[in-house]
Order: structure tokens, then sequence, then C-alpha cells
């Protein structure tokens, strides 16, 4: 048996060694994620100043005397209709159809997610998945949505999947909207739909301890600096850590999340 | 503050004694609790261990909500639950070597438990059911409340209550059956 001191010498070099490399696994991941991100939001971007350029922008040319000439204005975008969120689709302009009665439902106020500033997003859709429960396709998916993904107890080894089934050697934490979604999906289509969602949102599964929030803090002023993404809000609610980017109109308008995107990490330990 | 929250404050704020103080005065006592579990004094020794590199490597949030006692023994007995998962069959644990885990389950005993009277009563408790071991283990040599015991074993404080109620009963039944009255324990 050893003594007090000889574990506490044995707990700290192993405890380091662990951290360690935890934090340069989870370095990479962010990297990764960070890059993959930046790259949709420019796509985004520049799909919709093509959108906007044809659709909204009118041609002046010069005219043979070199008096500008005005071409004739386009068709009128249409006007957004209330009952849906309004956004243009990104890709032909044309205004997006939200069906009636999604199979999802209405939100649980539990589930949403609010801005930093205590107010309600205005494009948030009720459906997490969209119309067709097929996540993505009208920009409403993860509008107002914490994604907190799943991790055995004891956390050994990080899930690399959302957690929406118990693992055989751990208790699993599943969020309010992997439950939601498992109820009214069913878990073969709420599968489907969350892993999904990965495609969209950069997700870190790691369980993060204080130390783990200067990382983050860097990482958001780094996509502050280098990709002039407003992200410096990084919170703490109930033991669950937020990173949350604003993105502007311009480049919420092609970017699927709608107009605020952001990551979130799951630190719980209390099982759902 | 409860010393073991101000000692990992100091340790998170970069003071690694605080971690060499947790260690020193928790040790034990979760092993001990530990061992209730897996019954094998050597595994609870290697999860106590774990439980505390678990604190240096993840460097979980702890609240103020919870005694930190609650919270670390809550964390121990989620390493060993997962270690009992990994064991498929429990009872296939070697032969060999028994001797001296019994020999060091006996030494931490005594070393925390000290009164010849609580090692009697750790011993008897032994034969109980395990629902019942880990609820007077926690009430009678941990000081736990109710509240805090239900938490750990996530129970509310009517079941808790019922439970020791039975547990007691219990334990009062084996006293007497070694002869010794329950109430000189």
């Amino acid at each position: 048996m050893k003594t007090y001191e000889e574990m506490a010498e044995s707990v700290l070099r192993i405890g380091k060694e662990k951290r360690t490399a935890e934090l340069r696994k989870r370095k990479i991941l962010l990297t990764g994620g960070t890059v993959a991100l930046c790259l949709l939001l420019a796509f985004g971007g520049f799909l919709a100043q093509r959108s906007w350029k044809e659709n909204v922008v009118p041609a002046v040319l010069p005219g043979e005397d070199g008096v500008p000439v005005q071409e004739p204005m386009p068709e009128p975008m249409p006007v957004p209709d209330p009952q849906t969120d309004g956004l243009p689709d990104p890709v032909n302009g044309t205004q997006q159809e939200q069906v009636p009665g999604e199979i999802n439902g209405p939100v649980d106020p539990a589930d949403r997610q609010d801005s930093s500033d205590g107010q309600e997003q205005k494009n948030g859709s009720a459906d997490i998945f969209g119309p067709e429960g097929n996540p993505g396709k009208d920009g409403s998916l993860m509008n107002n949505y914490s994604v907190y993904y799943g991790i055995d107890s004891a956390e050994t080894e990080p899930q690399g999947v959302p957690c929406y089934a118990a693992p055989d050697n751990g208790v699993c934490y599943r969020s309010p909207m992997v439950e939601k979604a498992i109820r009214e999906l069913g878990p073969e289509n709420a599968e489907n739909a969350i892993l999904q969602i990965k495609g969209y949102l950069f997700l870190n599964n790691a369980q993060c301890g204080e130390g783990d929030m200067l990382v983050f803090a860097q990482e958001a002023e780094r996509l502050e600096r280098d990709a002039g993404i407003s992200c410096g809000l990084v919170r703490e609610e109930d033991g669950v850590y937020h990173l949350e980017m604003e993105l502007t109109p311009e480049q919420a308008a092609g970017f699927p999340a709608g107009n605020e995107c952001g990551w979130f990490l799951f630190f719980r330990d209390q099982p759902v | 503050m409860e010393n073991g929250a101000s000692s990992y404050r100091r340790f998170l704020e970069g003071d690694e004694n605080g971690i060499v103080e947790i260690v020193r005065d928790y040790k034990d006592g979760l092993m001990l609790y530990l061992n209730g579990y897996v019954r094998n004094i050597h595994t609870a020794e290697d999860l106590t261990e774990d439980t505390f590199i678990r604190l240096v490597a993840k460097r979980p949030r702890y609240s103020d909500r919870y005694a930190f006692k609650t919270w670390l023994y809550a964390i121990g007995r989620n390493l060993a639950i997962d270690y009992l998962r990994r064991q498929k069959r429990r009872s296939e644990q070697p032969l060999d070597g028994m001797e001296e885990i019994l020999a060091d389950e006996v030494s931490v005993e005594k070393q925390y438990l000290r009164e010849e009277r609580k090692i009697l009563l750790f011993r008897l408790m032994d034969r109980l059911h395990e629902e019942y071991r880990q609820v007077l283990y926690l009430y009678y040599f941990e000081n736990l409340r109710h509240e805090e015991i239900g938490r750990l074993l996530h129970k509310n404080r009517r079941q808790v209550e019922n439970l020791l109620y039975r547990a007691k009963q219990a334990l009062k039944r084996e006293t007497e059956k070694e002869g010794f009255r329950h109430e000189d324990l």
C-alpha cells in the first residue's frame, strides 16, 4: 500500500501527463474544427454575396456617351411571410417555404438557448431539424439550441458520437435536444438527424475544466482577429461552457445555422 | 469552506500542495468506501488514485453547493461503477495474493477507523447487502448528512431514511448473531 506522499507524487506526475496529452488533443480538434467552420463561413458568405449582387444591386453600366445607364431592376424580392423565418434561400434567393405543423412540435422553453443579451433570437425556427426533419435545408438548423455531447461518467475516453444511447462502459449524458429528438423522431431517425448536425458545427465533446477555458478564450480571440468573426462571448452556465459566435447578416444569409451559431461544450456532473 | 474545497481551489490556482493535502486527508476514507464496491483493497487503492488523478488531469468544476467530500466520493463511486461494469464477472477474481489483500485491508481499517469498536462494526457491515453497507458507512464512518448521502447514492431524503432504518435493523441482527448487544456498539 502506498503512503499518501507516494500517492500524491504519483497523482501529480500521471495527472500532469494526462492533462498535457488531453490539451494537445483538444487543441488539434479545435483548430481543425475552426478551419472547417471558417471555410464553411467563407463559402456561405460567397453564396450570399453572389445572390445579393444578382438579385438586388442594380448594375450600372457606362453608356456610349459616357453617361451611366441604369439597367432595369430585376424582379422584386418576394415579401417575407411572417409565418416563415423570412430568410432568403441562400442559393436562388427565393423565399423558402416553412411547412406548418412541424414534426418536432413547439420548442420546450428549457431547450431554447437565449442570446447573450437575454433576448430571444429573432430567426429561430421552432423546428430543430427543419420541416422535413432534414437538417440544414431551411436554414433553421440549430438556431437557438445548445448541443451537449455525451461522455461516459468516468470519462475514460470521450465518446466520438453523440451520446443518444448509453455506452457500454458508462453513464450517458444527453441533452434536452437529444432527448427531444429521440422522443419525437425515434432512436433511428434521431441518430441520422443528430449525426448530420455534426457536419455543420464544430463540436468538442471533451469534458473541460477551468484551464481549458483559457484555450477556448484564446481561440475565440484568434477567430475574431483572423476571421473577423465576433465570438468574444465565453460564458458558463450551470456547469455548461458556451463559446458563441455572432455572425453578420451577410455571413448568416448563406450559413446553414441561420443568424447565429456556436459550439457548446458538455460539462455536467449529473446525467440527464 | 471545507478544507478539501479550499485545498482544491488552491490547487486550481497553481499550488500543488493543495492536491497533496487532498490525498492526505481523503485517501484512506475514500479507499475504504470504494472497497465496499469492488471488494478488493488493492483495486480500491488504484481507483482512489485514479480519482485524484482525475482532479489533476480534468480539473472538474466543484460547486460549493455540495460538501467537497460528497463530490469527491461521487467521482470515486462513478469510477468504481465503471470498473465493475468492465469486470463482467465480478466473482472471477484471482485467489492468488488474497492473504496479502486481506492483510492490507485490515491495515487500512486500523489506520483509518482506529477504534476497535468501529473496526468490529465495519466488519459486521461487510456481511450486509451492498446498499446497506454503503449507507451505514457513509452515515456512521464518514458522518455525512442524509442529503449528502442521497446525493451520492442518487436517492431522496426519504429513501435514505428508509434505507438507513432497514440497514440498522439488518446490522442489529448480525451483531446479535455474534453475541454482542447492539447498544454496546
